[in-house]
């Protein structure tokens, strides 16, 4: 009877250890240099997502806006709250780039192409980004204090199991995608 | 109170529930990723992206490519809208062959490191006096080929050589057999049955990239006959194999198979039948190994799906064909009245940037005192035997090559020339009309020369006026300059006659456009069959009867053949398109010498065994690979980028290397 009390609570512990412990062991949070508010864009100034994510005159993503794009509208604050004066006295005026720290960044052996996905497949950007775009402030950037990547590449539950379609954006995530809609893509389609 | 039991209980409890916790799986991936990105490994700096249009100028089938950039770096290389299909490999791994280790990076003399103009000096030293100097332009047709042949003409002693050009040796055969009246061209585009000779089609030739998409229509048919298993071979409807060397003899009994169901009206008919009479089918039949009824056959195939083309030219490793084969390949096409008819073979206007250029094995054997030999753009592969062989006693050869690799590393002096991204480079195949410009996108490296920049040094020094303009930017430019004023041809979609400056085309060709002119030329067309006159028969006789596979060397009983694609005569090939080489085995990879399985058992020799090929010029280490597709007693040998087991090739008076006598042993 106690040695059957002493294995559960040994097991007990580790499945604790698991699946709660080490979530929190492994990702450390990393603040945003600024906060931003896609709701306001998309909403009040009725942007869409490609109105700063845009495609290039090629056909290439160009992905998170440069500061001159950002300036097109903010080279007088927008507003007077402590974040836009940050804007435009820290990055617009001294034309200095934003650090984002970007949820989806793939790993540098990785390629894909947004214009394929976008435009040729007809994916919506919700598909891999989720509600991102409605989103009133950036939430924190986590990352994997292992391999470094995001903790949107593995997605939020570290069981992997998914509830929406944008959660996780491991290889397993795309081949799924891509077995669902019948797109060959071969290794060298995605990785250089 | 804890006991010792108790902890080991906890212990065996927690280690049990383990695999039911992600941790191990977790952690198994995330040190897995870890391994991939420690710190040390270089990552390649963020910037801006963008994409260059270029054309691929590795080999001369010049693919539009597309160089994806970070700020100034190149960083991946990727077909274009207009490729006809992809890329190969060897391009995808193109822009980090500036860094591959053979690559030069100062000019070299007597094998260590020189200025360019100690080499200028020691090359003016060795061409003063009235001495012969000879140009070899491996890739002819480009612009830097016509500042060669300027450089040769101040020169006066001076003789500005090519290789044979294989995908015009068919084409320039029948040019003589209808008077040099016209400039000829294949009609890719409406061509419904295609005989290759051992002409690779779909791997790399210049100007006959539709036939692939149109294969796979199904809208013509590929026949492929020849010595070795080739990538066209594999690709084509039929395999035809000949034992090798019996191109010619294979072409005759062809030739009278399609005489028996029936010849067109043609001048030289009579003269021509009586070379057929003395050449029957059987004969070509024991040369070439086929069955008699295959000539039948394939007669049959030619004239029941017609037009139809015969193409020869010989393929990039095993070189030109004889003359007199080239000969009676060009009679096939009369003999299936393909000549001056639609999806057979057309006229075609002369280009504005075409000269007539002697061949190498023109020139007199050892005649040449000063070889200068451009190696800059991968253009033919040459066994060390066909320099050699004009080469006067005590000839300075000077190299002008970005590897010191293949014959770079046998010359006296080399001249360290921009890697491919780092200059201007072209793509001009030579008598087809067509020319396109890569524009540099990387900066080169500070040792390295420009061809032209080394010739204008060397005019210096020699006392030599070259004129203005002697350089490639001003060279480029002159000959859209003089196909606009030709208002020839189309380049990005809009005819040449339609822009109105010649700058139109110049920026459009920069930009990666090609200029192509598919125009046909309305020529009265009156070929006559060879064989005309007695000496001509029996030359052409003598050529099909001089490769009867019995008259084997003694001690060398094996067939040697040297195998490899358009890019073999390249200096270097990038370490991705060696691993897919080496690990897929799409391309049998350099080093290997291939046998059939009979011959291999016969020798005592199996897959994988380290061998020694070795013929009367020398020897080659090599790994043994087993292949049911290679003839039985013969060996093929795979090239690398530098050619390596070229140097076992003898090269006859008329320039052609197509087989050797080997043995084979283990090492
Ligand atoms: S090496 Fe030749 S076949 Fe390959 S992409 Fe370049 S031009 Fe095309």
């Amino acid at each position: 009877m106690r040695s059957g009390f002493f294995f559960f609570a040994g097991a007990a512990l580790m499945l604790l250890g698991g699946w709660v412990g080490l979530p929190k062991a492994l990702y450390k949070q990393q603040a945003q240099p600024l906060d931003f508010t896609h709701k306001a864009h998309v909403v009040k100034a009725e942007m869409d997502c490609t109105s700063c994510h845009d495609f290039r005159q090629d056909g290439s993503f160009a992905g998170i806006p440069r500061i001159d794009n950002c300036a097109a509208c903010h080279a007088e604050p927008v507003g007077t709250t402590a974040n836009e004066k940050k804007l435009v006295e820290k990055y617009v005026t001294p034309e200095k780039e934003i650090g984002w720290l970007v949820y989806s960044r793939q790993p540098i052996n990785t390629r894909f192409s947004h214009a394929i996905h976008v435009r040729k497949a007809e994916l919506k950007c919700e598909r891999c980004h989720g509600e991102h775009g409605k989103t009133e402030t950036l939430r924190p950037f986590e990352y994997n204090v292992v391999s470094g990547y995001s903790r949107d590449i593995w997605g939020r539950s570290i069981s992997r199991l998914r509830r929406a379609s944008h959660e996780g954006m491991k290889m397993d995530d795309c081949m799924d995608c891509h077995k669902e809609k019948g797109a060959e893509a071969g290794c060298l389609g995605c990785h250089r | 109170m804890l006991k010792r039991r108790d902890i080991m209980m906890l212990g065996g409890g927690s280690i049990a529930a383990l695999p039911l916790t992600p941790i191990p799986y977790k952690l198994l991936d995330d040190v897995s990723i870890w391994t991939q990105n420690w710190p040390w490994i270089p990552v390649p700096m963020a910037g801006a992206a963008s994409v260059k249009n270029s054309v691929c100028t590795l080999c001369r089938a010049g693919c539009p490519i597309g160089v994806r950039m970070i700020d100034d770096r190149p960083v991946s290389v990727m077909p274009r809208g207009e490729a006809p299909g992809a890329i190969c490999a060897l391009a995808c791994g193109s822009h980090q062959l500036p860094w591959h280790p053979s690559r030069l990076r100062t000019c070299l003399l007597d094998g260590k490191p020189a200025g360019c103009d100690m080499v200028v000096e020691a090359v003016a030293k060795a061409a003063s006096g009235g001495r012969t100097v000879a140009i070899l332009d491996e890739r002819p047709g480009r612009a830097m080929s016509s500042l060669y042949r300027r450089f040769a003409s101040a020169l006066g002693s001076g003789a500005y050589t090519t290789p044979v050009i294989q995908e015009t040796e068919t084409l320039e055969a029948l040019e003589r057999l209808c008077g040099g009246k016209a400039k000829l061209r294949f009609d890719w585009a409406n061509a419904q049955t295609v005989l290759s000779v051992g002409a690779p089609l779909l791997d790399g030739w210049p100007g006959a990239a539709g036939l692939i998409a149109r294969r796979a229509k199904g809208a013509v048919k590929l026949i492929h006959a020849g010595p070795d298993y080739s990538r066209q071979a594999q690709l084509s409807e039929r395999f035809i194999p000949l034992a090798p060397g019996s191109e010619c003899a294979f072409a005759l009994g062809l030739a009278g198979a399609l005489m028996a169901q029936g010849a067109p009206e043609a001048e030289g008919l009579r003269g021509f039948e009586s070379i057929v009479t003395r050449f029957p089918i059987e004969r070509a039949s024991a040369m070439t190994a086929l069955k008699p009824e295959t000539f039948n056959e394939l007669a049959r195939m030619l004239t029941g799906n017609s037009p139809a083309v015969v193409v020869g030219g010989g393929d990039f490793a095993s070189g030109p064909f004889e003359a007199g084969t080239e000969e009676l390949l060009a009679a096939l096409n009369i003999l299936l009245g393909s000549v001056g008819r639609e999806g057979g073979i057309v006229g075609r206007p002369e280009w504005p940037g075409e000269a007539v250029s002697k061949r190498w094995n023109e020139l007199p054997d050892a005649s040449v005192d000063v070889l200068i030999a451009d190696r800059t753009a991968a253009g033919f592969a040459l066994p060390p035997s066909a320099i050699e062989r004009k080469l006067a006693k005590g000839a300075f050869v000077v190299a002008v090559s970005t590897w010191n690799e293949g014959y770079a590393s046998r010359a006296r002096a080399v001249i360290a020339a921009p890697a491919p991204m780092e200059d201007w480079a072209e793509n001009a195949a030579a008598g087809l009309a067509r020319w396109s410009v890569a524009p540099a996108v990387l900066k080169r490296p500070e040792g390295t020369v420009r061809p032209d920049e080394f010739l204008a040094a060397l005019a210096g020094a020699l006392g030599l006026s070259l004129g203005e303009g002697f350089a490639i930017e001003d060279e480029l430019k002159n000959l859209a300059a003089r196909i606009h004023s030709a208002k020839r041809g189309e380049a990005a979609g809009q005819p040449v006659k339609e822009m109105a400056a010649a700058g139109d085309l110049w920026k459009a060709l920069s930009e990666g456009a090609e200029w192509s002119d598919s125009n046909a030329a309305a020529t009265d067309l009156r070929p006559r069959l060879p064989g005309a006159k007695p000496d001509e028969m029996e030359r052409l006789l003598t050529v099909a009867n001089s490769h009867l596979p019995k008259s084997k060397h003694e001690g060398f009983p094996l067939a040697l053949l040297a195998t490899g694609w358009a890019a073999s005569g390249a200096g270097a090939k990038p370490p991705l398109a060696m691993k897919v080489e080496v690990e897929s085995l799409l391309r049998r990879p350099a080093g290997r010498a291939a046998m059939n399985p009979v011959t291999a058992n016969g020798l005592g020799l199996k897959a994988g065994d380290p061998v020694k090929v070795e013929t009367h010029r020398g020897e080659q280490r090599m790994i043994l690979a087993l292949d049911d597709a290679v003839l039985p007693n013969a060996v093929e040998a795979a090239l690398d980028g530098a050619c390596g087991a070229l140097h076992l090739f003898e090269t006859g008076p008329d320039g052609t290397w197509r087989q050797a006598w080997a043995r084979v042993r283990r090492a």
